[in-house]
C-alpha cells in the first residue's frame, strides 16, 4: 500500500492511493491519511490504482470526508475503476463522498 | 467489492509527471503486486489468507475440559470457511477437520422447534432475552419462570424436551440429525464417545432438566430429553459444514447445494434474531458491537455466522476464552467483518432495498 501526496496549484492536495485498500492497506495509510485530512480543506484522491476496496477502507475515506466537511472543505475521489465505482454507488457512499471521472473534474468539484 | 486492476497504460501522463515530484507518505514492506486479472474468487481467498495468518499466531485460551474427550483434540487446529447463498465455498486451514457441534446445535434445534410448533408454544418453553449469565447457569427469569433464551443450556434443554415431545423419543434424534445434515448438504454423524461422556458427566444439565420440570417448562421423563440434548451436542461437523449451514439459514432456509428447502422462512428469521442477541454466551453484546452478525458458538471450538441473504461463515479453533467462545474464531470474525463490511450497521450496509421502494416519490421530489 502506498500513499503519495502532491500539492497542486491553488493549494489543493492530491493524494494517490496505490494497492489494495484492505485491512492491512487501510491500517498502513490510516494515520497519514487522517493527518493530511485534518490539516487540509481541499483534497482530491486518485483511486485509479486502488486494486481492492474493503469495508474498512471505505470507512477511512468517509471519516476523512466528514471531518473535512465540518470545516466546509471538500474531499473528492476521482478515476475509480468501473468496479470500484459500482461498489461506491451500490453502497451509497457516492452520496457522502463525491466521485468524479478524472483529475480535472475533481479539481473543479473541489472549488 | 472486487475488481480488475487497470494496466499502467491507462495512466495519464500528467499524473506520472505529478507523481514524479510527489512525496511518498506510506510505502509497502513489499510492493503491491496484484495479479493482472484477479477474480472475485482469488480476492476472497486473499482476504481469508490474511485473516488466517493474522489469527493463527494467537495461542491464548484453553480447551474445554469438562469432559475428557473435548480436551483430547488438536489444540492448534484452525480453519475458516465462507459459503455463499449461491453454493460457492471459500476455505482455508483445517476447514474440513471434524469436531463436535456442541452449543451451535442450539440454533438449529430452535429453528426446528419454531417450525414444528410455532412461536407461541416455543416461547412458552424459553424466552428471547439475553441472560447476562454464563452458558451453564441454573437461572430462570423471575418473571416468566422460564429460561431466558434458547441459546444457553437451560433454554436449549427446554427446546430439546419440546422436540422430544413432538417428534417422539424413538425418532427425535434421527430426524434432528437428518435436518442438520440437510442444512449442511452432507450426511453428518454422532460422536458416540463424546455423547457417552456428556451423558455420564452432565450432572449440571440434569439438574437444569429437573428444574425445568418443576416449573412446567418440560414434560416427563426428563432423562430422554437430556439424552436428546447430549446427542445433539455430539454431532460432528466441520467449519465448512457450519458455513454451509449458515448459508442455508441466510438463504431463507434453502440449501443451494442440494436445491432443498431445509428450514421454514419464518423460523430462520426468528432464529437469526436470537442468535444476534444471545448467540455468543456472555459476550453476545460485545459480539453485536464488534462483529455485528447473527452467530452461535460452541465449546467444541466452532462459531457459525450468518449474513442474511448472502453468506454463511464457519470457524474452528478449539482454544476458548472465559466465556466459552473460540479465541481465534472471534479474532477472525472481527477481521472478516471489517473487510467485507458484514456488520449490520456498517456504513456500506444500506439496509433493505424494500424500504426504499416505498419512498420513490420522496426521491422524485428531491
Amino acid at each position: 500500500m502506498r500513499l503519495d501526496q502532491v500539492v497542486l496549484p491553488g493549494g489543493i492536495i492530491k493524494l494517490k492511493v496505490t494497492g489494495p485498500l484492505d485491512i492491512a492497506g487501510a491500517g498502513e495509510i490510516d494515520a497519514p491519511f487522517n493527518a493530511i485530512s485534518s490539516k487540509n480543506d481541499r483534497i482530491i484522491v486518485d483511486f485509479k490504482d486502488v486494486t481492492f476496496l474493503a469495508s474498512i477502507g471505505i470507512r477511512l475515506l468517509v471519516k476523512a470526508a466528514r471531518n473535512i466537511a465540518k470545516r466546509n472543505g471538500r474531499l473528492i475521489v476521482f478515476s475509480p475503476t468501473d468496479d470500484a465505482r459500482k461498489v461506491l454507488r451500490s453502497t451509497g457512499i457516492d452520496s457522502i463522498v463525491p466521485v468524479v471521472a478524472d483529475e480535472a473534474a475533481a479539481i473543479s468539484a473541489c472549488g | 467489492m472486487f475488481w480488475k486492476k487497470r494496466t499502467s497504460e491507462d495512466r495519464p501522463q500528467q499524473m506520472e509527471d505529478a507523481m514524479s515530484c510527489g512525496e511518498i507518505i506510506a510505502t509497502p514492506e513489499a510492493p503491491a503486486t496484484p495479479s493482472a486479472n484477479p477474480t472475485s474468487h482469488s480476492q476472497v481467498d486473499q482476504m481469508l489468507s490474511y485473516v488466517y495468518e493474522k489469527a493463527r499466531p494467537i495461542t491464548e485460551g484453553k480447551l474445554a475440559d469438562y469432559i475428557p474427550e473435548l480436551a483430547n483434540v488438536q489444540a492448534d487446529s484452525f480453519g475458516i470457511a465462507i459459503a455463499t447463498t449461491k453454493g460457492k465455498v471459500h476455505k482455508i486451514g483445517d476447514a474440513d477437520f471434524e469436531f463436535t457441534i456442541q452449543s451451535t446445535s442450539k440454533a438449529l434445534t430452535y429453528c426446528m422447534a419454531l417450525e414444528l410448533v410455532g412461536r407461541k408454544e416455543v416461547l412458552s418453553r424459553a424466552g428471547v432475552e439475553p441472560s447476562g449469565d454464563p452458558f451453564n447457569a441454573i437461572e430462570f427469569s423471575p418473571v416468566t419462570r422460564r429460561p431466558f433464551n434458547p441459546m444457553v443450556n437451560a433454554g436449549a434443554i427446554a427446546i430439546s424436551g419440546l422436540l422430544r415431545d413432538v417428534l417422539g423419543v424413538e425418532k427425535a434424534f434421527d430426524l434432528m440429525l437428518d435436518r442438520f445434515s440437510r442444512a449442511a448438504g452432507r450426511q453428518l454423524s454422532l460422536n458416540e464417545s463424546v455423547y457417552r461422556s456428556e451423558a455420564a458427566t452432565g450432572h449440571r444439565n440434569r439438574a437444569i432438566g429437573h428444574l425445568l420440570l418443576s416449573v412446567g417448562a418440560m414434560n416427563e421423563p426428563v432423562e430422554s430429553a437430556l439424552d436428546l440434548y447430549f446427542k445433539q451436542c455430539s454431532i460432528m461437523v466441520t467449519a465448512t459444514d457450519l458455513a454451509r449451514i449458515g448459508a442455508t439459514i441466510a438463504n431463507l432456509g434453502f440449501n443451494s447445494l442440494t436445491n432443498e428447502q431445509v428450514f421454514d422462512i419464518d423460523a430462520v428469521r426468528d432464529t437469526q434474531s436470537v442468535m444476534f442477541t444471545c448467540g455468543m454466551y456472555d459476550y453476545s453484546g460485545g459480539w453485536a458491537y464488534e462483529v455485528g452478525i447473527p452467530a452461535k458458538s460452541g465449546v467444541g471450538g466452532g462459531i457459525l455466522g450468518v449474513v442474511n441473504r448472502q453468506l454463511g461463515v464457519g470457524t474452528y479453533s478449539p482454544r476458548l476464552d472465559g466465556n466459552g467462545n473460540s479465541v481465534r474464531g472471534i479474532a477472525s470474525y472481527r477481521m472478516m467483518s471489517d473487510s467485507l463490511g458484514l456488520h449490520s450497521f456498517d456504513l456500506t450496509n444500506t439496509g433493505s432495498e424494500f424500504v426504499s421502494s416505498f419512498f420513490t416519490s420522496d426521491r422524485a421530489e428531491n
